[in-house]
């Protein structure tokens, strides 16, 4: 696992949305391309944080973040959309007052070229949404603004793919449909990190999940792990601490 | 205001002088206030000048004598002056229920609209309206309260004093109001209106209440204005004067802190009433635009004080309640408390545990 | 009626900057845009002689003028206040004391030292001499359609105009799609920039260059975008004519001097009805 570069790495990552006040304190997360991360932990332990801090939505205060090797502790949301990171927000995540299209087109705004022929290939990733290219975004199920959104973060051919609790306020039939999506835009070529609250599910499709508590990283392992480790609700209150493995200092360039 | 261009050669000349302005910066000061008591829910009011004006106008139309020779206005009842007052502020708070009805319930920003509106139409209905409030002309001769009974060059004693007194009930009415379960929930909705909204609270009949409270004040305080300059007509009452210059005293002063809002008021009150005075000393080319370059003034002073300082000179004390958590999202950004800040500096500089 | 027209078109500039922020802009943008307007017509009739040139060079230079403060103001005071997490209403304050700031300037270059008087500098209907005015209105209700097309153009067809749609509808998820929306802001303050200043050098065509006269269309011009949706140019073009002629018809029937309270009326009554505009749609 050490030898090859991941594709994202935080380290020591302390931050928060005031000055002083930290929200996350010194997590370290590494992703492979060939992986489905998932964040799993309780409301407010600091997930969705970590996640904007990650896209560059959020200053931090302490660490850094490298992008296939590089740092890029320091850049702006626009420039890691624009070297490969999907980002979809948990809500507001379409444009409501725009077409399916619209969204697409803006989802590819710093597409130089091929456009067209990438809104379609999207497209066809999503049968929901294919066919009816002018429908407003306002006027689609909860569901479907969902996969508009991440087929609208798919637009420029990311290497990697953040997603915000993606099934919340979903169906548990939508659910397992859009998860099983998530899933064959991975088997793509899309490493996948992603923040859950409806863990099982979630860890069902994960290779890897990491808990957070009071924004520590309170517990990692494998997916299969945290579904068969007895009770993954206990890690919640804390006692996994130390439990888990930690790897910091793997995969450094 | 070019009344008060009075030369302070002499030293009764200066004491008139401050006694006059004293006079009118406690008027203004007690328009701050009550705008503060809107603008702390959220109320954008924009049309100051509007509630100043009609709290001048019926009150001068009240008290006056019936109309004669060429003056032509509605009522003329000659009832007492504090009487009128109370009419004053009575139509203040109907004004207020015109316009909080049909725009309180929707976006901040249509109230201001409204308002600005209201200013501008309620001037030209003075200026085009025959036999309302003698158009163009003005109304003159409003006598003073008491100044039938204080003789000679005394009066404008009176005057301060009258001012004065009413612009500490008025402090001491909003004081109260806002020290009050009602005032800190209005604080309550300033700060988070969905908050305020999930736990509980009518927000609309809140603001309703705040807006109704501060127009009844403004009404109050173009009353006093109206018998105390003696005459009013469609001009004193603009937009500049009547209500950005008002907007300036309060984020000058500090917004949401009554105290500031005085403090303001005898400052920016200071440099716009006291230009005049230097008028004369300043070179010519200077000398003629200074009512521009004060224009210009007054305007930079809002924006920078929003730059830079936007708690104002003082700044409002941080009152929530210890019962309630403000959390880093919900934590209204553009008024924090200087000493919040500090103490919130002060904490990432110690070591973490 | 005209000249109300393109206000209506001018106002969309600015709401494609959406949201709370973009109506504390707006009324500094309308006000900077209709003041500065007449700031650069000014400038275009200096080095003028004949009607045609001389208002094209104005128009040009008042564009390019206004669009530039709009764009010094953005970088000096408005970023500034949407870093400090200025809400709308630091935004409307702000742009109200840079209105004032901006009255007072042109007051100080252009008029006498008088607080309610300017002798405006003689509208190019004069210089028109002979000819009629109705060719200037005719003129005016042309070039207000063709900005209208335009706009519509640039926000619905193309990839810049549908970012400055995307970020008014939702500026994070913007950013998040790779928009750099402090460029798409500047870009909007130019578009509306440019925009204000056409309609105010129309005004002056149409009536007198005052230095409160954009200030003095601030209401009509909210009551027809108010009318006809946020947002939404063709609702602001057709708010616009029938605050226009609204007004004008009023006369009939009432004094002369309650006009500008006409378009007031038309607010409260379309709030009462319609918040969200005649033409405005559900979200």
């Amino acid at each position: 696992m050490n030898e090859r570069t991941p594709l994202l790495q935080v380290e020591e990552f302390s931050g928060g949305y005031v000055d002083g006040i930290d929200i996350i304190h010194d997590v370290a997360l590494d992703l492979y391309q060939d992986e489905i991360l998932t964040i799993i932990g309780p409301n407010g332990a600091g997930k969705s944080t970590l996640l904007k801090a990650i896209v560059g939505a959020l200053p931090f205060e302490r660490g850094r973040r490298l992008f296939q090797g590089e740092d890029v502790s320091g850049w702006s949301t626009p420039r890691m959309i624009a070297s490969g990171v999907g980002y979809v927000p948990q809500v507001d995540n379409v444009f409501t007052s725009m077409s399916i299209r619209e969204n697409l087109e803006m989802g590819g705004y710093m597409r130089k070229t091929g456009l067209q022929g990438r809104i379609a290939e999207v497209l066809a990733m999503f049968p929901d949404l294919e066919g009816r290219p002018r429908e407003r975004a306002s006027r689609l199920s909860g569901g479907q603004r969902q996969m508009l959104a991440m087929a609208r973060a798919l637009m420029l051919d990311p290497v990697m793919l953040c997603l915000d609790e993606p099934t919340a306020a979903l169906s548990p039939a939508a659910r397992g449909e859009l998860l099983a999506r998530i899933y064959n835009i991975h088997m793509s070529g899309v490493g996948i990190l992603m923040v859950e609250q409806n863990a099982t599910e979630a860890l069902v499709w994960s290779d890897r999940a990491v808990v957070m508590v009071d924004g520590d990283k309170a517990l990692e392992g494998t997916g299969l792990d945290m579904l068969t480790s007895a009770d993954v609700g206990r890690a919640f209150l804390g006692q996994g601490e130390g439990e888990g493995f930690t790897i910091e200092e793997g995969g450094l360039t | 205001m070019e009344q008060l261009i009075v030369t302070l050669v002499t030293f009764d000349g200066a004491v008139n002088w401050t006694v006059g302005f004293l006079t009118t910066v406690s008027i203004f000061a007690i328009l701050a206030l009550a705008l503060n008591i809107q603008w702390s829910v959220g109320i954008l009011n924009f049309g100051v000048a509007a509630f100043f004006m009609v709290g001048a106008y019926v009150s001068a139309v009240l008290t006056l004598p019936a109309p004669e020779g060429l003056e032509s206005y509605v009522a003329g009842w000659g009832i007492p002056i504090p009487v009128g007052w109370l009419f004053a502020m009575v139509a203040g708070a109907v004004l207020a229920v015109l316009l909080g009805i049909p725009t309180l319930r929707l976006r901040d920003d249509f109230l201001a609209i409204a308002t600005i509106g209201v200013a501008a139409i309620l001037r030209s209905i003075a200026n085009s309206v025959e036999g309302l409030v003698n158009r163009s002309r003005g109304l003159n001769g409003i006598d003073g309260f008491l100044e039938q009974e204080v003789s000679g060059g005394g009066y404008r004693w009176v005057e301060l004093a009258i001012a004065l007194v009413i612009l500490c009930a008025v402090y001491w009415l909003v004081t109260q109001a806002t020290a009050s379960p009602w005032g800190r929930a209005l604080r309550a909705i300033r700060d988070n209106e969905d908050t305020a909204k999930a736990s509980g609270k009518n927000t609309v009949r809140f603001r309703m209440g705040a807006f109704i409270l501060g127009s009844m004040l403004m009404g109050l305080a173009g009353a006093i204005y109206a018998h105390r300059s003696g005459t009013i007509s469609p001009l004193t009452f603009s937009d500049l004067l009547g209500t950005f210059f008002v907007w300036t005293m309060l984020i000058v002063g500090g917004s949401g802190n009554h105290r500031g809002v005085v403090v303001g008021a005898l400052v920016v009150g200071f440099f716009w009433f006291g230009t005049p005075l230097i008028q004369e000393s300043l070179p010519d080319w200077l000398g003629s635009r200074v009512f521009q370059v004060r224009q210009l003034l007054i305007g930079l002073l809002i924006v920078a004080f929003l730059l830079w300082r936007p708690q104002g000179l003082l700044a409002e004390r941080d009152r929530v309640s210890r019962f309630v958590t403000v959390g880093p999202e919900n934590r209204s950004t553009e008024r924090g408390s200087l000493w919040r800040r500090l103490r919130e500096r002060a904490a990432t500089q110690l070591p973490r545990s | 009626m005209g000249l109300t027209l393109v206000f209506g078109v001018l106002g969309i500039g600015d709401f494609a900057h959406g949201d709370k922020m973009g109506w504390g802009m707006f009324l500094a943008f309308f006000i900077v845009s209709a003041e500065g307007a007449n700031l650069g017509f000014a400038g275009g009739r200096f080095g003028s002689l004949s009607f045609g040139w001389g208002l094209v060079v104005g128009l040009l230079f008042a564009m390019i003028g206004v669009a530039l403060l709009s764009v010094i103001l953005e970088r000096l005071v408005f970023r500034r206040l949407r870093a400090a997490g200025g809400g709308f209403f630091v935004f409307a304050i702000a742009s109200l004391g840079i209105s004032i700031m901006l009255r007072a300037v042109i007051q100080l270059i252009w008029g006498p030292s008088n607080f309610r008087y300017t002798p405006g500098i003689h509208p190019a209907i004069e210089i028109l001499g002979g000819i009629k005015v109705k060719p200037d209105q005719f003129f005016i209700v042309g070039i207000t359609l063709l900005a209208a097309v335009l706009l519509y153009w640039l926000l619905y067809r193309t990839r810049f105009g549908k970012a400055m749609r995307a970020t008014a509808d939702n500026p994070e998820l913007a950013e998040a799609s790779g928009i750099e929306t402090n460029r798409v802001r500047i870009g909007t303050w130019i578009v509306a920039g440019i925009l204000g200043a056409l309609a105010g050098v129309m005004l002056g065509l149409q009536a007198e260059v005052r230095f409160d006269a954009g200030f003095r269309l601030l209401l009509p011009l909210f009551a027809a975008v108010i009318l006809g949706g946020i947002g939404n140019p063709w609702g602001a073009l057709i708010g616009g004519l029938t605050v226009g002629i609204a007004q004008e018809v009023s006369t009939q029937w009432i004094n002369t001097g309650l006009k500008p309270g006409v378009p007031f009326v038309i607010v409260i009554v379309v709030l009462l009805l319609r918040p969200r505009g005649l033409f405005g749609q559900v979200r």
